[in-house]
């Protein structure tokens, strides 16, 4: 499995907001064409996790890598340090702030004009070493190691996600909500586009709409209105929209909220479906426990914000730390 | 294949534009006939006006229901870049043998050159002046973009009530700015600029006989304003802007630039504000800061209110009434009583401001009965009043087959 490319690498991901560690310390790797499913009770931070993966949130530490390239990055600096309440202190050795000992001030005033500028570039070149072994201990130690990329950003990059509370665009119809998702991609501008120049680009955007449409079966629900859909069909419309994007990863908040036990096992068929044919890899949240043993190649399991476990779903399933925290209730019955 | 990928157009659709079109091109006409056939009467000394005013407005309105409609950005910035657009206009197309009298505390002012002029020495006079107003309407919009482009870069980070504060905040300083003496050489300070081009130097020859076009020229530029924003919102970005005001979140996941989409719909809208406020002030045909305040905007917001947030029919319509009402039809509300057959009748209420009372009551009952104003988000299209019709008829036809089906 390890050989497989990797797609999404987080590495040492901490989200605080103020003194509540939603996301502590979290490291996961999903590789190309798996289903890896982040699991754990309610207020384990795996919604959070998405949301620093998807650019909503910048972590207060940590880095995201898509396909080995660096994507997100952070690492708290000065006060925020201080503040940091992470698991992750060993990657923090300085305290950047340049105090130079024993400050002569007294016989500063008896100096000529040329000994103060020689005492200046002195503490200067003493500064610029100081530096220079202040990067050598922490690589990232002064502010340019910041990369917060916005999330239509990382959506261009090829990641999509779908939401847990569905959020379709309310006043507008079936085609127009996956249409607008092919907006970012095309090649066109805004004269182009208001005065029709770029005809053809609007063309193909509406063909390939059409496709993806029919595909998903949604094709006679074109002209209706996003939110008349019922339930399913609005979070399988919430995919198609996703897709849209051309994804290469595609992150599902809770597919199968809401749904009953048939429609959970045709989902589990869907995801599969739509892996193999549009050739993505797949990360999902989910509370459904036939659906995700059923589905997932590996399992990451949260609880408050921790990673507490990972591997197969048979591993997990028998994991005594990952039964006390969420599967216990369920293994009882 | 790209044969099967043209959008198939409905008959009723067709049909419906020719109507349109059919409509647009009677309106023209009879605005050309009413600028150079028709005598003045007591309808048509009122009418010119409103429509004049109407066309002017229904363009500023659906330019901030183009930000506040179908971005969901709830600006109020409308007035301020209106007056950049007014000011823009004047300033460049005072002729330069008035700038003494106009700049009169000020040397004659700092720019000392108008563009119709220039353009009257190389086109001749009519050509000249209609040009050269059509080229200083552009530069109006040009300068309040620009302006719309800086001061949006702080400003659009904010939100709802947040960013509608700083925007008001924006149009009050830009008011300030522009009466204030140390910018006199080039804004006049706080005295009137006039002597400019207006509707009234727009002529066109054709032959050897002149036509006024005072009307005409207003509703003309208004309406290629109107629809080219009825292009935009019916374009892919007109879609994406929709997508921000339905919900940010998911446009933003679904690959939005939230920034850049904002700063072209509020640039873009400011644009046409400026193109507005141009027009406004050739209708005026003199240009002060102070009338341009807040109530201004507060008109605007209204008229986009009352024709129905997201609908740019709305808006056209809205403006038109609500010009219309509180300039003409209700003028008799301040004269003091009804005349009936040659009689006067005195009626104690009917005194000057009456009007604006009976007006605000009119709003409100709008407001109250139409929450989500004459339109809704809807426009006024033929091609659904033909699928309509057209439904009704099958309708009875229906029936009717049903009756005698029973009978038989």
């Amino acid at each position: 499995m390890s050989e497989r490319k990797s797609v999404l690498r987080v590495e040492n991901a901490t989200m605080q907001f103020g003194g509540v560690v939603a996301v502590n310390n979290l490291s996961l790797e999903v590789n190309q064409g798996e289903i890896v499913a982040l699991i754990g009770p309610n207020g384990a931070g795996k919604t959070t996790a998405f949301n620093v993966i998807t650019g909503v949130y910048q972590p207060t530490n940590g880095e995201i890598f898509f396909q080995d390239t660096a994507m997100v990055r952070n690492h708290p600096q000065g006060k925020m340090k201080k503040l940091y309440k992470g698991q992750n202190p060993t990657m923090y050795t300085g305290d950047y702030k340049y105090e130079p000992d024993e400050p002569e001030e007294e016989e500063a005033q008896e100096l000529t004009e040329e000994e103060r500028k020689q005492a200046e570039a002195a503490r200067k070149q003493a500064e610029r070493a100081w530096k220079e072994e202040a990067k050598q201990r922490d690589p990232y130690a002064f502010s340019s190691h910041i990369l917060s990329p916005t999330p239509d950003h990382i959506t261009k990059l090829g990641i999509a996600r779908t939401f847990q509370n569905i959020r379709l665009w309310k006043s507008m119809t079936v085609f127009e909500n996956v249409i607008i998702a092919k907006h970012m991609r095309a090649r066109h501008n805004v004269f182009s586009a208001t005065f029709r120049t770029s005809r053809k680009e609007e063309a193909r955007m509406r063909e390939e709409t059409e496709a993806l449409l029919r595909e998903q079966g949604l094709w006679k629900f074109k002209d209706e209105l996003s939110t008349s859909l019922p339930y399913g069909l609005q979070r399988r419309l919430e995919i198609a929209r996703a897709l849209a994007t051309d994804p290469k990863l595609l992150l599902l908040d809770e597919p199968a909220a809401g749904m009953n036990p048939q429609e959970t096992l045709e989902l589990a068929d869907f995801i599969h479906e739509i892996r193999d044919k549009y050739n993505l890899t797949i990360l999902l949240i989910e509370h459904h426990m036939d659906l995700v043993m059923n589905i997932s190649d590996r399992i990451y399991v949260l609880d408050f914000g921790s990673l507490i476990a990972q591997g197969l779903p048979a591993e997990i399933q028998k994991n005594q730390r990952v039964i006390d925290a969420y599967l216990g209730v369920v293994e009882d019955e | 294949m790209g044969k099967q990928l043209k959008k198939k157009r409905a008959p009723e659709e067709k049909a419906g534009a020719l109507i349109a079109v059919v409509l647009l091109v009677a309106f023209y006409v009879f605005l050309f006939l009413l600028d150079n056939a028709i005598p003045t009467n007591s309808v048509t000394v009122m009418l010119i006006p409103v429509l004049k005013k109407s066309a002017i407005f229904a363009l500023v309105c659906v330019s901030m229901n183009l930000l506040n409609g179908f971005t969901g950005l709830f600006s109020l910035g409308q007035a301020g870049f209106m007056l950049i657009g007014a000011y823009s206009f004047a300033i460049f197309s005072i002729p330069a043998g008035q700038h003494d009298a106009v700049y009169q505390y000020f040397n004659g002012g700092a720019i000392r050159f108008s563009i119709p002029e220039i353009l009257s020495g190389v086109l001749g006079e009519n050509a000249g002046a209609f040009w050269g107003s059509i080229i200083c309407i552009i530069i109006a919009g040009l300068v309040a973009a620009v302006f719309a482009a800086l001061i949006g870069i702080p400003v659009l980070r904010l939100k709802s009530d947040y960013l509608a504060i700083a925007t008001l905040g924006f149009a009050e300083i830009i008011r300030a700015v522009f009466q204030w003496d140390g910018l006199g050489v080039v804004t006049n300070g706080s005295n009137l600029l006039r002597k400019y081009t207006n509707f009234h130097d727009i002529k066109i020859q054709i032959g050897g006989t002149i036509f006024q076009l005072d009307t005409l020229f207003p509703v003309l530029i208004a309406t290629v304003c109107i629809l080219i924003i009825v292009l935009l919102v019916n374009s892919s970005y007109g879609r994406a802007f929709k997508a921000i005001r339905d919900d940010e979140v998911a446009a933003e996941a679904m690959g939005i630039n939230l920034f850049r989409h904002k700063m072209l719909s509020f640039v873009i809208s400011s644009f046409f504000a400026g193109v507005g406020g141009a027009l406004l002030a050739m209708f005026q045909t003199t240009v002060q800061a102070a009338p341009f305040r807040t109530s201004m905007t507060y008109e605007i917001l209204l008229m986009v209110v009352i024709g129905g947030i997201g609908s740019i029919s709305g808006s056209c319509i809205a403006s038109f009434l609500y010009i219309a009402a509180s300039e003409w039809w209700l003028r008799f509300l301040d004269s003091g009583g009804i005349t009936v057959m040659g009689t006067h009748f005195d009626i104690p209420f009917f005194r000057d401001g009456f009007r604006k009372v009976v007006f605000s009551v009119v709003i409100m009952i709008i407001v109250l009965f139409f929450s989500r104003g004459i339109m809704g988000d809807k426009e006024l299209s033929f091609a659904g009043m033909i699928r309509k019709i057209r439904r009704r008829k099958e309708a009875k036809g229906a029936a009717a087959a049903g009756k005698e089906g029973e009978a038989q």
